[in-house]
């Protein structure tokens, strides 16, 4: 009968004592197997997460230098003797061609882009949305503009890729299309249409006036109306109930500024990859006049949250097989006190010492084997739980580290002046739904048996310098 | 085959105060020996000095020449002498067929797995079948006691020693015992060696080891 067999009949012989090391070693193991579980599924959600999380890319114009621009000829305005009207400060809204914005759209990493052209225009026939403290809510055929540039007009790529923030939306008609391009087709809102009776299929008149005071006329075709959650400025022009979106090219013509593009959005594939395209951007741009900034943050933010899961799960799984170990260990200890008679009479029949621990190993191995079986079986009914309350923290975490400002039409702009683009860049996250399929892998299953072995190696260890200290003489003399 | 010990003395904490000083003994093939004295008096320490479980703190034990130390004590207990012990020393977690297996097994005999063997062999003592099969704290004492005679006898070891082999079995059974161990010694040639207290059961053995006042003395027993 082999040291092997004398196990099995041992652990078989002692029921009680052995269903209470099974049990024990199937909790320590069933907290090994969560921690698994858990690192592993923080893991795949950092990378699920992040890819969800998105980054984008904005180019605009440059502040700094559209800024300086604006001083240098407010001082030459001033100096100037014979100027006897006080002009407003301009801020130059710099554009790069869209040509440029196409080969950069077509750089690797690159999802989608929205182009956003802004003009600032004034309503002619209709009355621009304004404050209850100033308000001149004129009749549909009354010429009441007020100011000067009162409308602002957000030419963009799609409403679809601007209205992502839930702050719009379409309630009649349609939105702007990319076949909208080159048309006259607008969307305004739904406040704008009420105050003004305008329907889908009405058409309006804006008038814009260049820097040579020159009024060019415009007609817009109302194909959709959105309504808008952003509430109301006190300034008409900011007020974004009065922003009117329309293809991009729109606000190109009204400016004269065929192929100009002022504000673009680069959605990347790949936030990881932002840096690498930022850089690679840069070098079919005027970096004096334009500027390409990106919002890499909640990417980062979410990705570093996930890593600290990941590694809080990997800690846990560390100091459970520590514990496990050293548990099992002072048990097999406490056992072999229990059982040095048994030790004794074998070590008397000629049985070596190094057997008798291999006794006690084998024992060890069969007893974790059903813990693992048991930490296995419970391992895969509680990873849906735990795959459930990881990916809804997650994107919890994602929700709340937001920015308010995702998409969105052009707002501002200088007044008077040729209009502002969107400065700076704005984080869009387009947040995906997460559906975290997380199983016990048989990589899964090889790990926990690793530690298995690695806890019945350490805890026989520290049994064995008991072992082979005892004196048979001693033990049988005594018993 | 010659079991010598060979000026062997012990004590368990100075040398002035030790057990037995400078013992010489030899012990033949072939024969029964008797080792008689009264409790306490280090018959059961001498064994294990015999049985290999553990070395004197002086002298030294040797077979044809050739020292325990030199032949290591594992390798000794498992091929050249096996122990019956006055407490019988059973494995309680297993049946009286499983502990004798593991004696063979452990002593590498040719007998190892041999089923009928190890039911043959505990029948020789008084354990049938349905003995056999129970676990040895189901039986009684008597019956505990032929188990370990039975697991000693089945390694054939050429060194037989009985430490108060008969004192839990009735008169009847501790004879028939006797008269195993005799013909162990006589008709297989082995080195049998009882240890007991009990005068007449030591007449029986070819010679006797008086043990007293921490002397020996070998004597030639007269069989009566």
């Amino acid at each position: 009968m082999n040291f092997i067999k004398r196990a099995g009949i041992t652990l078989w012989a002692k029921k009680g004592r052995t269903i209470l090391l099974m049990v024990t070693s199937s909790v320590i193991l069933l907290f090994v197997m969560a921690g698994l579980i858990i690192q592993s599924a923080a893991l795949q959600a950092a990378k699920t997460a992040t890819n969800s999380v998105g980054s984008t890319v904005t180019l605009t114009t440059n502040r700094e230098t559209s800024f300086k621009a604006m001083q240098s000829a407010m001082s030459s305005t001033s100096s100037d003797s014979d100027s006897t009207t006080t002009t407003r400060p301009k801020m130059t809204e710099y554009t790069t061609s869209l040509s440029s914005v196409e080969k950069i759209a077509s750089l690797s990493n690159v999802a989608s882009y929205n182009i956003t052209n802004t003009a600032q225009v004034a309503a002619s026939g209709f009355s621009a949305v304004e404050s209850t403290s100033n308000s001149m809510q004129g009749g549909p055929s009354g010429d009441t503009s007020s100011s000067s540039s009162d409308i602002s007009i957000s030419g963009v790529s799609t409403t679809a890729a601007t209205f992502t923030s839930g702050e719009e939306k379409i309630v009649s008609g349609r939105g702007i299309k990319a076949s909208d391009q080159d048309t006259t087709n607008a969307v305004i809102s739904q406040e704008l249409a009420k105050s003004n009776n305008l329907s889908v299929g009405s058409t309006i008149t804006v008038k814009y006036t260049n820097d040579s005071s020159e009024t060019s006329s415009y007609k817009l075709k109302i194909v959709g109306i959105y309504k808008s959650t952003t509430s109301s400025s006190s300034d008409s022009f900011r007020d974004p109930s009065n922003t009117i979106y329309t293809s991009y090219t729109m606000p190109n013509t009204i400016k004269d500024t065929k192929d100009q593009v002022s504000n673009v959005t680069f959605i990347m594939s790949d936030s990881s990859k932002t840096k690498s395209f930022v850089k690679e951007a840069k070098k079919d741009i005027n970096t004096t006049q334009m500027q390409i900034s990106s919002d890499t943050s909640m990417y980062e933010q979410t990705a570093k949250q996930m890593k600290t899961v990941a590694s809080f799960a990997n800690k846990i799984v560390w100091i459970v097989t520590i514990a496990g170990a050293l548990i099992l260990g002072l048990i097999i200890i406490l056992m072999t006190r229990e059982r040095r008679r048994e030790i004794g009479i074998l070590v008397a029949l000629g049985e070596s010492k190094p057997k008798i621990i291999g006794q006690y190993f084998v024992e060890m191995v069969i007893v974790l084997l059903v813990g693992l079986g048991v930490a296995t079986a419970s391992g895969q009914a509680a990873s849906g739980v735990v795959s459930k309350q990881l990916v809804s923290q997650s994107l919890t975490a994602s929700q709340s580290n937001q920015t308010g400002a995702n998409g969105g039409g052009a707002q501002g702009g200088t007044p008077g002046g040729n209009g502002g683009g969107r400065m700076g860049g704005t984080m869009r996250a387009t947040q995906k739904a997460t559906t975290l399929k997380t199983v016990v892998t048989p990589g899964t299953i090889l790990e926990l048996g690793g530690v298995a072995m690695l806890i019945a190696v350490l805890s026989v260890a520290g049994a064995s310098s008991t072992i082979l200290r005892m004196q048979p003489k001693k033990i049988l003399q005594d018993d | 085959m010659t079991l010598a010990v060979e000026n062997l003395s012990h004590w368990y904490t100075t040398p002035d105060e030790a057990l037995y000083k400078d013992v010489n003994l030899t012990f033949d093939n072939g024969k029964f020996y008797a080792i008689v004295g009264e409790s306490g008096s280090g018959k059961t320490t001498l064994l294990s000095f015999l049985a290999g479980l553990d070395m004197p703190a002086a002298g030294d034990i040797s077979i044809d020449g050739k020292s325990l130390k030199q032949m290591g004590l594992t390798n000794y207990r498992r091929t050249r002498v096996s122990t019956i012990f006055q407490s019988y020393n059973l494995l309680s977690a297993m049946t009286a067929f499983q502990n004798v297996a593991t004696a063979l097994e452990i002593t590498k005999s040719e007998h190892a797995g041999d089923k009928e063997f190890i039911f043959a062999s505990l029948a020789q003592v008084g354990i049938d079948r349905t003995k056999a099969v129970k676990n040895v704290q189901k039986l009684s004492g008597g019956e505990q006691q032929r188990v370990a005679i039975a697991r000693s006898l089945v390694v054939d070891a050429p060194i037989v020693l009985a430490d108060e082999a008969t004192g839990n079995l009735d008169h009847d059974n501790s004879i028939k015992i006797i008269e195993l161990f005799e013909a162990l010694a006589h008709e297989h040639g082995k080195t049998v060696i009882l240890i007991t207290h009990d005068r007449e059961l030591a007449k029986m053995a070819d010679e006797q080891v008086l043990l007293k006042d921490h002397q020996f003395t070998q004597l030639t027993a007269t069989k009566s």
